[in-house]
């Protein structure tokens, strides 16, 4: 009962005039999607344009302060700082990306037929996620890079494989639940097929967690990538990576902060961003506050 | 009336955030009434009505955004709506209880029963643990709870919902407050259950000298219980004063239209018996396995169906009534191949249906009870009838369209206006319509309604039963209708069929199945649902359904759970009416 009016309440409480859109609808949403925008816009010139060769050496210009010229300064070969900065932001977002892809397109997969069909085979990939989720993920990713040496499609590989067990936990939980929903067994009833059933009405259902989930594994792997680079597993030299940048700052960290301190900037704006994205995300699509 | 009112409210109104030109949506209008020391009070409404919030109101409990925009609410001349937080809090719990719909919830599952029930206790009289406690115990026995020791130290999970409720109602009534709030308390209960709580709560009230204020949509059930009522529509109040007098010569429209959507008797068809059955289950029996103890061991297994047999013949709606638990549902289920059975056929227009065959399944459909999870939420309203003739191989891409238009407005629900609206966008009646289209566009020739009303407002209950009896009429579909409201089947089907955990206790035509209701379970089932009658002057009034004496033959007895190992025997009362017995002679039967 008190459901029920609750319901009207809530439809009444809809306004007829147009709102902002919900990701613009509060301080979280507002910052966090500013500072996106400024990662994807570094990205995208570092697709597009830089303003110097960000592997091209000047011996004439090294370790140079930030300046008009160059606007980052240079590190010890004289690259150009704002260059390789551009440049690890394009790595980075398309590493993350790739690597969210690839979670969440076998980690859905996999979830959702292991929970849909359960018996043995379920059984097994519960016990095999359990089992890698007991690692650290980075752990994971570090000890496959250690095998498979560094290069850009491994460290996708490797952190793909690292946060797919998070993903198969989701959707496997998620799609248990909607499996008992009657339109799942109305959809039996009409005659359609297991595979129809959980394509067509099971997984759709399932997409607002995974959404929420991916915006934050894209934000993790942003920082697993730069601590793979870091530790010299990740993007190989001379390809620059904010991880990397911040490995060869360290022997110059007295004499030329700027060559840590912008790669670390881009990496604390890509995260917070990430994350506040992330959390006006979930509070937009969390089903416990949705009504189906 | 004697002496000043114990509650009175005056001029009530209560808004929400909304779309008015204040940005406020009323929910509650102007609303007044009074209740004296140790009366009762009955308010009647639909969902949206508003009469939930009264209650609230009253405790100033309203949700989030809720505010009471003016009026008074007094409690012995205070005026509670103006009262500071401490102050209210020393007389919520202490002067007013409230007793919640839901008892599922209603109990924190981390706690004890025996701490929760102390906590009022020893927060308003400051009692000791053990004096408290000692109480709690006095208390779980008056309500009946079973080894109330027991009962103190457990976890509310181990009850079922109306142990909870009674839980629920001692701990509020340990108080003993003036005034008690009951919103909707037994409308998550079955039948049987509802009545046996509502009668402990109106005797404990009474015994207390505790004033009932008792919220529900239930009209018969305030008749029932309350001296007075107060009926309210869409926030207003459109009706008050005793309720007799409100049964009898109601005024408003409204509330004629209220007491019309009461089931009642529908009349009586003829059946065709020389037809073959459409629908013929023999034996059938369902076995679900329960948990493991250890991995190793074997799983507990529970017997939802055990050996019932069952036939529906064509154009027959045959009313399958139980209480919850009692496998009517899974039987439905079972018959449509959606769970497993362990034992027994289904035959279907005299072909044997086995299972994962899914030729049967254009033939055979199931329209659910909950509209809220049956209807997938991210699809349109056509695309959701539309799919039910994606196996319809032999219609046409155009033939489908117009199969949906048709059926679309065989429900009253025009493609034009619903086709692209999603479910989130519709009342629960219209989505429970969309249910039926889905059900029906392939014209089926027989329909499982697994209680298609019971989560419905009154009014909207009464339409939905009267689209099925007429798209029934149209299309002749047999139907089984499953249903915990006796009163509901009475109104819509032809035969009644009776299961009691598990198995079938009694069945028999509507006519003669009424007039001698003869299994001890079937006499319970019907005491918990008043008849409303219409008296030779033309008014309403409800009274206990006649329950003539019976009389079992010499060494046998009427099946009950204790006589589960023997085996049934389907005694003729009258033609076509059976009730189980077993030989020898069983316990006393219960009622």
């Amino acid at each position: 009962m008190s459901v029920a009016i609750d319901k009207a309440v809530a439809a009444r409480a809809v306004p007829a005039r147009r709102r902002r859109p919900w990701f613009l609808r509060r301080l979280n949403g507002i910052i966090g999607t500013a500072l996106l925008a400024v990662v994807f816009v570094a990205a995208l010139f570092g697709i597009l344009w830089t303003p110097y060769d960000p592997v091209g050496i000047d011996i004439r210009d090294r370790l140079a302060a930030p300046s008009p010229d160059h606007w980052m300064g240079t590190d010890e070969f004289g690259r150009d700082v704002l260059s390789r900065v551009l440049t690890g932001a394009r790595t980075s977002v398309l590493v993350s990306l790739s690597t969210v892809a690839v979670a969440v397109a076998f980690g859905a997969l996999i979830g959702a037929v292991s929970g849909f069909f359960g018996g043995w085979p379920d059984r097994i990939v519960v016990m095999l996620t359990d089992a890698l989720l007991a690692f650290p993920g980075l752990l994971l990713a570090l000890s496959i890079m250690a095998i498979a040496g560094p290069s850009l499609g491994g460290i996708v590989v490797a952190l793909g494989l690292a946060y797919m067990p998070n993903v198969i936990r989701l959707v496997r939980g998620t799609v248990l639940s909607v499996r008992e929903k009657e339109f799942a067994e109305a959809s039996r009833a009409l005659g359609n097929g297991a595979a129809y059933t959980l394509f067509r009405h099971i997984l759709p259902n399932c997409l607002a967690p995974l959404i929420v989930l991916g915006t934050m594994l894209f934000g993790s792997a942003i920082l697993a990538e730069s601590a793979l680079s870091f530790l010299g597993l990740g993007i190989p030299p001379p390809a620059p990576s904010w991880g990397g940048m911040l490995s060869e700052a360290r022997s110059q960290f007295v004499q030329a902060p700027w060559l840590a301190v912008f790669p670390g900037v881009c990496i604390s704006i890509a995260l917070l961003g990430v994350n506040l994205f992330g959390d006006a995300l979930r509070d937009r699509l969390d089903p416990r506050m949705r009504q189906l | 009336m004697t002496g000043a009112p114990l509650l009175t409210v005056e001029d009530l109104s209560i808004s929400f955030p909304g779309e008015d030109d204040r940005g406020r949506s009323r929910v509650v209008d102007r609303v007044s009434f009074d209740l004296a020391r140790g009366g009762t009070l009955g308010i009647v409404g639909e969902s949206g009505s508003g009469k939930t919030m009264i209650g609230r109101a009253i405790l100033n409990l309203l949700p989030p955004g809720g505010r009471i925009d003016a009026g008074h609410i007094r409690l012995d001349g205070t005026d509670l709506a103006r009262l500071s937080a401490p102050a209210l809090r020393a007389i919520r719990g202490r002067r007013i209880g409230m007793v919640f719909q839901e008892p599922m919830t209603s109990l924190n599952p981390a706690l004890t029963v025996g701490r929760q029930m102390t906590e009022g206790l020893m927060r308003h009289f400051g009692l000791s643990r053990d004096q408290a406690d000692r109480r709690a115990l006095d208390m779980l026995q008056t309500v009946r709870i079973a080894d109330p020791q027991a009962a103190l130290a457990a976890h509310p999970h181990v009850f079922s919902g109306g142990m909870r409720q009674r839980i629920m109602l001692a701990s509020v009534l340990m108080l003993k407050p003036d005034l008690l709030i009951a919103d909707e308390p037994t409308t998550a209960l079955d039948a049987v259950i509802r009545k046996e709580v509502l009668d402990l709560m109106v005797a404990l009230v009474r015994d207390l000298g505790t004033a009932l204020m008792l919220i529900s949509h239930d009209l018969p059930l305030i008749a029932k219980y309350t001296g007075r009522a107060i009926v309210l529509r869409r926030g207003h109040v459109v009706e008050a004063g005793p309720v007799a007098e409100i049964m009898a010569r109601p005024r408003q429209p409204y509330t004629r239209a209220l007491l019309d959507a009461l089931p009642r008797r529908g009349p009586d068809r003829v059946a065709a018996p020389a037809e073959p059955p459409v629908v013929e289950a023999a034996c059938v029996s369902v076995v679900f396995d329960g948990k493991r103890t250890w991995p190793w061991s074997r799983p507990k297994r529970v017997i939802a169906v055990d050996d019932v047999s069952l036939t529906v013949r064509p154009g027959e709606i045959v009313g399958l009534v139980g209480e919850s638990g009692s496998g009517k549902t899974t039987l439905g289920r079972a018959i449509l191949d959606l769970v497993p059975i362990r034992a027994g056929t289904i035959r279907f227009d005299g072909r044997a249906r086995n299972a994962g065959d899914q030729s049967f399944r254009k033939d055979m459909q199931i329209i659910f009870q909950d509209p809220y999870s049956s209807l997938d939420p991210r699809m349109t309203v056509r695309k959701i009838v539309a799919e039910g003739l994606r196996h319809s191989r032999s219609l046409s891409r155009e033939a489908k369209q117009a199969r949906v238009v048709e059926t679309l407005d065989a429900v009253q629900m025009p493609l034009a206006a619903y086709g692209k609206r999603f479910p989130h966008e519709l009342s629960g009646g219209q989505r429970q319509r969309v249910c039926i289209a889905r059900a029906v566009v392939t014209r089926p020739r027989f329909v499982v309604a697994d209680e298609p009303v019971s989560a419905l407002d009154l009014t909207v209950q009464k339409e939905i039963l009267t689209l099925l009896k007429r798209l029934q009429d149209q299309m002749g579909f047999s139907a089984l209708f499953i249903a915990h409201d006796i009163g509901v089947v009475e109104e819509i089907a032809d035969r009644v069929v009776v299961m009691y955990r598990g198995r079938v206790v009694e069945d028999g035509p509507k006519a003669v199945f009424f007039a001698r209701p003869t299994h001890p379970y079937t006499r319970h089932l019907l005491s918990a649902v008043p008849e409303l009658v219409r008296g030779k002057d033309g008014l309403l009034t409800v009274r206990d359904r006649p329950a003539p004496p019976v009389s079992v033959p010499a060494g046998f007895a009427f099946a009950t759970p204790e006589t589960a190992r023997r085996e049934i025997l389907y005694h003729p009362v009258q033609p076509e009416h059976h009730v189980a017995l077993v030989a020898g002679s069983g316990p006393r039967a219960p009622g």
